[in-house]
C-alpha cells in the first residue's frame, strides 16, 4: 500500500466502517504468536475485540483451507502470525508461511477482490506490544479496503 | 543493435588540448585494427570523476548521461582513451542500467538539455581493455610492423581497474592485462615499489591541494626512478600531464634531475603498427625530447598454406 | 509407520463413542469475571449440542475445581472436557492430568483462553468481550467434539552411538558415552586421531602442552573396550530416526596392515616427498608416512595419488605390513545416537587478496597455524621461527588479526573469538625466545574474555609485545629487495604506518570444515548461513542440532575455543546417552495420518518436512516416520488432496473452531 492509500485515519466515517468490523480470525502459532498473544494478556494491553485468537502448531501449517474457511464463514479478515525469522521452533515454517500468504493475496487480487483479506505477522514471545500493533494494523488495512475496494460480503 | 567494430570515440578534455599526438595515434591504431572511429558531435567533459562528482553527484550523471546518449543515438559503442572519462562514463552507464530510479531522474533533467533520452542501449570502452582482452596479445602480434626493445614502468592509474566490482576488468591488487598485451611489442615491464598507487593527481586533489598532490607523486617518482626504465607508460591523459609537469616542477622545486618519457598506451602501440614515431607527438612533450624507441622491424612470414 | 498401520487407524476413528462434553467457565477472581459474564457464556454452552454440562466456577485451578472436572467424568461419563480460563501454558497441564487420573487420555481436554486472550485485553469492551468469549467456547466445545486418544508410546532403542570425528570434542564424547555404558562407533576421516589440537604448540592461557593434554584421552579411546575406531572413514548413507539409526560408512585403505611396528623403514627408502598437511607445508612427507610421531594409530599409511608404485616399501618392511591390495571397505552399524565433532578448518586467506597469502615472493606471510607448527617440538626447524624464504630468524614479527573474521567484503561477518587469545599467546613466546626481536600485532579490537585471559593480555603487553589499532589494508613486497612491509593507520594516534614485516603471520578465522555440505545433508541436518551445523535452540539447547538423535559437539556448531568445546562435547554425550541408558524414547504420537484413498503419491508433503520425518519406499508409498515427527503440521497445506493430517488438528476439525470465530454465518457462494 503506498502512502495515499492509508488515508487519514481521523476521518469519522473510518470509525463507523471498524464499528463493522465483528469476526478477525487470527491464527498464531504455537511458540511466539502464543508468546506474544499471552504476553500482550499479561501486560493488560488493550485491543479490538474483534481479534480472535486460533491456535495452530506452526504458522507453516495454515493454508488456503482455513483462510478460506474463516471467510467463507463470516470472518471479515483473516490473519497469520508466525515466529520471527530465525526463530521458527520448526527451523523454515514461518519463511513456507510467508510464501503462501504472498500468494493467496496475488490470487485475491487477481480474482477481483482485496489483497487484505489476509496479512502475515512476525511475533516474538516477549513482544506483546508488537502483536498488538499488528491486530491494530489488521483492522486499520481492512478498514481501508474497506472503503476504497469493497469486500467479499459487499460484493456477494 | 550497435554498429559491430565501430567505435564513438569521446574525446575529454586534455587530451584534445594538450597531447593531440595521442588522439591522432589511437585513430590510427584502432582504424589499422579494422574498426571504425566516428566522432562525437556535441560532446561535452565527461564530467571529471573527482572534482563534479564531489559537488553534484546528480548532475554528473545527467551530463554523463548526456554524452551517453550522443553515442546511443549514433547506434555505436563509446571508446575512449582516458582513465576518467572512462570512470565517469562507465560508472554512470552501469549504474543507470541497475538503478531504474535513478535512470528516471536523469531522463527527466535530460529533457531540459534536449532531445535526450538515456536508454542503456550502448556500452563504453576504453582502449586499454580493448586492446588487452579483444584484440589480446595473441591478435596484436599479425598487425605489429616493428618491436620496441624497452623497459617499461607501467603505470595503471585508478579509474581504469577500480571499483573492480564496477568495471570487472582485472585485479587491481595484482593486474596483468597491460603487461601481458605490451610483451609481444617488446616492452618488458619493470617491477618497482608501490607500483599500483596513484599518481597523485585525480580526485580533485591537483584542483584543490597541489602540494598534496606533488608529495604524492615525489614518492612514485623515486619509487620508479630506482628502477630505472626506459619510459613510464600509462593509458590516461591526466596521469600523463601528471607525469609530465610534475617531473618538471620535481626538478625545479626538489632537485632532481629527471627526464623519463612519458608515453601513452596508444602512442607505443600505434608505433609499433607502424605509425612515424614524429606522428605520435612525442617530439612536443616535456620530458625525455630526445627519447628515440629503439626498435627492430618485425618481417612479416609468409603464411605457411 | 506402515500402509496396513495407517488403515488401521482410520477404521478405529469410525467407530468412536458418542461425544459427551464438560464445560466450565472460570471467574478466576476478579480477572475473567470483571470483564466477562461468566454466567451467559456457562448459559450459552449448555445449548450446544453433546454438552452435557455447562457450569461456572470461582477457581477451576483450585483443589474444588479439579474434583468438579473429575466427578464430571466419573458420574456423568463425560469424555471430553473444556475449561475455560486462562492460558493453556499456564494451566492447560494441570487439567489435563486431572482428567487422566480418572481415566480418560489427556488429550481430550481443551483449553480456552478467555483471559489472556480476552477478559484482560478487552477491559473497556465488556460487550464485546463477553460476546467473544460465547464464541471461543464454542469454538472450543467444537473442538473437544472431535478430540482423539494420542498415545504416549514407549520406543525402544539401540545402546550404540556413531561418533563422527576424532578430534578433542569428538574423543572427550566417545569416551564419557563409553563410560556410561554405551558402545561407541568413533570414526576420522583423517588418517590419525587428535585433530587440530594436536597441531598445536601450546594452549591458552597456562601454555600447557597439548600432546600431553590430550594423549591420556588419545590412548584412553584407542584402548577402551567399548570404543570402535575406525579412521580414514566417512559416513556414506544415513536412515532412521532418533533411537534407531542405520549408518553405512566408507573406510579408504590404509594399504598398511596393523601388524606395522612404526619402525619407519619404509618411509626412508620412499623416493616421494610431497608438503605434509598435518605440518601445515612447513615440512615434507613421504608418500608412505604417518603424519608425526605420536600420531595414534601408529600404523603408517599410503598416499595412493602421489605413490609412484616403486615397492620399495613393500620390499623393506621387516613384518610384511605394507599391502598395496588392500580395498575401501563399507561398514553398517545400528546406533541409537548420533554425535557430530567434525571440527573445522582453518580459513584460507589466499582469498584476501592486498595480503598476498601463498602467492610468489610472499613466502613469509603464513597463519598462525603454521608458526604453531614451526614453534613445536618436533618441528623441522627444532622449534626455531624462521623466515620460510630464506631460513633467517626474523627480527620484525608483525600479526594481523581478524584475517576472515570480521569481513563482511568475504562473508564472514562473526567474530571467531579466539584468534585474539592465541595471537596474544604466541605473541607472547616469540618474545620471551626472541627478546630482540620486535612483535606486533594489528587488532580492530583486542577480546579476551574469561579468567586468566586479561592477565595473558596484560602479561604480553609488559614483555613487549606491541599492540597497534588498525586493520591493515595490505602487505606491499618491494620488488627489488624482497621486503616486505605491513600497511596500517594507527587510528589511536591516527598515524599512517608501514611496518616492516621480516615474518607476517595472519590470525585466520575459524571456518566450517571441508565436506560439511554433503555430510550434513546425508544427516538430513539444517545449516546456520555461516556454514556450522545449526543447533535446536542458540541459549537452551546449543548441542542439539535440527534433527531429534543427532547432536553437535565441539567446534562444528560455532568457533570455540578448547575448553570450550570439550565442555560442549560433554553436553552432546549427555543428551546422546540418555534415552539409550534408559532404554527407550517416551514420545506423545501428536503425528500425522496419511488416508491413502486421497494419497497421490506426489511427494509434497516429504519436500516440506523440514526433520525429514516422511519416508518413500520403492513402491512410492508414502509413510510417516513416528520418531522423527515434530507435529508442526506443515505438511497438512502442502498436500494437494488432504490425504495427510496431523491428529486433533486435522483441517476438518480445525474448521470447526473456526466457523464460530467468524461470525458463523456461512456466505452466499456457490
Amino acid at each position: 500500500m503506498t502512502s495515499s492509500e492509508v488515508g487519514d485515519f481521523c476521518d469519522p466515517m473510518d470509525a463507523e466502517i471498524k464499528a463493522k468490523i465483528k469476526n478477525l480470525v487470527v491464527f498464531m502459532c504455537n511458540e511466539c504468536g502464543q508468546g506474544a498473544a499471552n504476553t500482550a494478556g499479561v501486560a493488560r494491553m488493550g485491543y479490538d475485540a474483534a481479534i480472535r485468537i486460533v491456535r495452530v502448531q506452526c504458522s507453516g501449517q495454515v493454508g488456503p483451507i482455513q483462510i478460506m474457511d474463516a471467510l467463507n464463514n463470516g470472518a471479515d479478515a483473516v490473519g497469520v502470525v508466525g515466529c520471527c525469522l530465525g526463530a521458527c521452533h520448526f527451523f523454515n515454517g514461518n519463511i513456507l508461511s510467508m510464501h503462501r500468504i504472498k500468494l493467496m493475496k496475488k490470487l485475491f487480487k487477481e480474482l477481483g477482490y482485496s489483497d487484505q483479506f489476509v496479512n502475515q505477522w512476525t511475533a516474538r514471545a516477549a513482544e506483546g506490544e508488537t502483536s498488538v500493533g499488528d491486530f491494530e494494523d489488521m483492522v486499520d488495512r481492512l478498514a481501508v479496503a474497506i472503503k476504497n475496494k469493497g469486500t467479499i460480503k459487499d460484493g456477494c | 543493435m550497435v554498429k559491430e567494430k565501430t567505435f564513438a570515440f569521446f574525446l575529454g578534455c586534455i587530451m584534445p588540448n594538450r597531447y593531440p599526438g595521442i588522439e591522432s595515434s589511437t585513430k590510427f591504431m584502432m582504424e589499422k585494427l579494422g574498426y571504425t572511429i566516428l566522432p562525437m558531435e556535441r560532446a561535452s567533459c565527461c564530467p571529471a570523476p573527482g572534482v563534479f562528482r564531489s559537488f553534484n553527484k546528480v548532475d554528473w550523471m545527467v551530463a554523463a548521461a548526456r554524452n551517453i546518449c550522443i553515442a546511443e543515438q549514433m547506434d555505436t559503442d563509446i571508446i575512449t582513451v582516458c582513465n576518467g572519462c572512462f570512470g565517469t562514463l562507465q560508472e554512470v552507464d552501469h549504474h543507470l542500467k541497475e538503478n531504474e530510479d535513478h535512470k528516471v531522474l536523469v531522463n527527466e533533467k535530460l529533457k531540459k538539455l534536449g532531445d535526450y533520452e538515456y536508454k542503456g542501449s550502448i556500452n563504453v570502452r576504453h582502449a586499454a581493455e580493448v586492446l588487452g582482452y579483444e584484440v589480446g596479445p595473441w591478435g596484436i602480434e599479425e598487425f605489429l610492423v616493428r618491436k620496441v626493445k624497452a623497459r617499461v614502468a607501467i603505470h595503471y592509474g585508478c579509474h581504469l581497474l577500480k571499483p573492480v566490482s564496477v568495471r570487472g576488468l582485472d585485479s587491481a591488487e595484482k593486474p596483468s592485462m597491460l603487461e601481458d598485451f605490451l610483451e609481444p611489442l617488446g616492452a618488458e615491464s619493470v617491477d618497482f615499489v608501490e607500483k599500483y598507487t596513484c599518481c597523485g593527481a585525480g580526485g580533485g586533489v591537483k584542483a584543490f591541494d597541489g602540494n598534496a598532490s606533488m608529495t604524492i607523486f615525489e614518492e612514485k617518482m623515486k619509487n620508479i626512478d630506482a628502477v630505472k626504465p626506459d619510459f613510464i607508460l600509462s593509458p590516461c591523459p591526466f596521469c600523463h600531464l601528471q607525469f609530465e609537469t610534475g617531473q618538471d616542477w620535481l626538478n625545479k622545486n626538489k632537485g632532481t634531475n629527471y627526464d623519463y618519457p612519458v608515453i601513452h598506451l596508444s602512442q607505443l602501440v600505434a608505433y609499433c603498427m607502424g605509425m612515424d614515431q614524429k606522428q605520435t607527438g612525442l617530439q612536443f612533450q616535456m620530458m625525455g625530447k630526445d627519447y628515440i624507441f629503439q626498435s627492430e622491424e618485425i618481417k612479416q612470414e609468409e603464411e605457411v598454406s | 509407520m506402515t500402509k496396513a498401520n495407517n488403515e488401521a487407524n482410520v477404521s478405529e476413528l469410525e467407530t468412536e463413542e458418542e461425544p459427551r462434553i464438560a464445560v466450565f467457565v472460570c471467574h478466576c477472581g476478579h480477572n475473567i469475571a470483571g470483564t466477562v459474564d461468566v454466567e451467559k457464556v456457562a448459559e450459552s454452552a449448555k445449548d450446544l449440542p453433546n454438552v452435557v454440562k455447562a457450569e461456572h466456577y470461582m477457581f477451576m485451578c483450585s483443589k474444588t475445581g479439579v474434583k468438579m472436572l473429575q466427578d464430571s467424568i466419573k458420574e456423568l461419563g463425560v469424555n471430553r472436557t473444556v475449561v475455560a480460563s486462562c492460558s493453556k501454558l499456564q494451566h492447560g497441564r494441570t487439567f489435563a492430568k486431572a482428567i487422566e487420573e480418572v481415566g480418560l487420555n489427556k488429550h481430550k481436554h481443551q483449553q480456552v483462553n478467555v483471559r489472556e486472550f480476552c477478559s484482560w485485553v478487552h477491559k473497556n469492551d465488556k460487550e464485546g468481550a463477553t460476546q467473544k468469549a460465547i464464541q471461543l467456547v464454542e469454538a472450543g466445545v467444537n473442538r473437544a467434539r472431535k478430540l482423539e486418544d494420542v498415545e504416549t508410546r514407549k520406543i525402544p532403542t539401540t545402546k550404540a552411538a556413531l561418533v563422527i570425528g576424532a578430534g578433542v570434542a569428538g574423543l572427550r564424547a566417545a569416551n564419557d558415552l563409553a563410560e556410561l555404558g554405551v558402545p561407541v562407533t568413533l570414526i576420522e576421516k583423517n588418517s590419525t586421531i587428535g585433530g587440530h589440537m594436536t597441531q598445536l604448540n601450546k594452549t591458552f592461557p597456562t601454555l600447557e602442552c597439548p600432546q600431553c593434554s590430550i594423549s591420556p584421552l588419545t590412548n584412553g579411546v584407542a584402548n577402551h573396550p567399548l570404543i570402535d575406531l575406525y579412521t580414514l572413514a566417512q559416513v556414506k548413507n544415513v536412515e532412521g530416526s532418533m533411537g534407531n539409526f542405520t549408518v553405512e560408512f566408507e573406510i579408504k585403505p590404509r594399504y598398511v596392515h596393523d601388524n606395522c611396528t612404526s619402525c619407519g623403514e619404509c618411509s626412508s627408502v620412499c623416493p616421494i616427498e610431497v608438503p605434509s598437511e598435518w605440518d601445515k607445508g612447513m615440512s615434507m612427507r613421504k608418500a608412505i608416512y604417518k603424519a608425526y610421531p605420536q600420531a595414534i594409530p601408529s600404523t603408517f599409511v599410503r598416499d595412493k595419488q602421489t605413490c609412484i608404485g616403486c615397492n620399495s616399501c613393500i620390499n623393506v618392511c621387516p613384518v610384511q605390513a605394507v599391502d598395496f591390495s588392500m580395498k575401501t571397505e563399507k561398514k553398517t552399524v545400528n546406533v541409537g545416537s548420533i554425535v557430530v565433532a567434525a571440527g573445522f578448518n582453518e580459513y584460507d586467506p589466499s582469498e584476501i587478496e592486498p595480503y598476498h597469502y601463498g602467492q610468489d615472493g610472499y613466502d613469509d606471510v603464513i597463519t598462525q597455524l603454521q608458526l604453531e607448527r614451526m614453534l613445536s617440538p618436533t618441528s623441522i626447524t627444532n622449534s626455531e621461527v624462521l623466515r620460510p624464504s630464506d631460513g633467517r630468524i626474523p627480527k620484525n614479527i608483525v600479526m594481523i588479526q581478524c584475517v576472515g573474521s570480521r569481513n563482511d567484503q568475504v562473508g564472514n561477518a562473526y567474530c571467531t573469538g579466539v584468534c585474539c587469545k592465541f595471537a596474544i599467546k604466541n605473541a607472547r613466546i616469540l618474545k620471551e625466545n626472541y627478546p630482540n626481536s620486535n612483535v606486533t600485532i594489528c587488532y580492530i579490537d583486542v577480546r579476551t574474555p574469561g579468567l586468566n585471559f586479561e592477565e595473558l593480555y596484560k602479561s604480553a603487553q609488559e614483555i613487549g609485545v606491541r599492540f597497534i589499532r588498525g586493520r591493515p589494508s595490505e602487505i606491499l613486497r618491494n620488488p627489488l629487495t624482497g621486503e616486505l612491509r605491513v600497511i596500517v593507520e594507527d587510528t589511536l594516534s591516527m598515524t599512517p604506518l608501514q611496518l616492516k614485516g621480516d615474518l607476517v603471520v595472519l590470525s585466520a578465522a575459524m571456518v566450517p570444515p571441508e565436506g560439511i555440505g554433503p555430510l550434513g545433508s546425508r544427516l538430513h541436518v539444517l545449516r546456520s548461513k555461516e556454514g556450522f551445523l545449526k543447533e535446536f535452540h542458540i541459549k537452551m539447547n546449543p548441542t542439539l542440532s535440527s534433527k531429534g538423535g543427532i547432536y553437535l559437539a565441539g567446534a562444528i556448531q560455532g568457533p570455540k575455543d578448547i575448553s570450550e568445546s570439550v565442555a560442549h562435547a560433554g553436553g552432546a554425550a549427555a543428551l546422546a546417552a540418555a534415552h539409550l541408558v534408559k532404554g527407550y524414547i517416551e514420545k506423545e504420537m501428536l503425528i500425522p495420518k496419511i488416508d491413502y484413498s486421497l494419497c497421490i503419491s506426489c511427494g509434497l508433503c516429504k519436500t516440506v518436512c523440514a526433520p525429514a520425518a516422511i519416508d518413500v519406499d520403492q513402491d512410492r508409498v508414502y509413510s510417516v516416520n513416528e520418531v522423527a515427527c515434530k507435529s508442526c503440521g506443515m505438511c497438512m497445506p502442502a498436500c494437494p488432496t488432504g490425504a495427510i493430517q496431523l491428529i486433533n488438528f486435522s483441517d476438518d476439525q480445525l474448521r470447526d473452531e473456526i466457523i464460530p470465530l467468524s461470525g458463523g454465518e456461512a456466505h452466499c457462494h456457490d
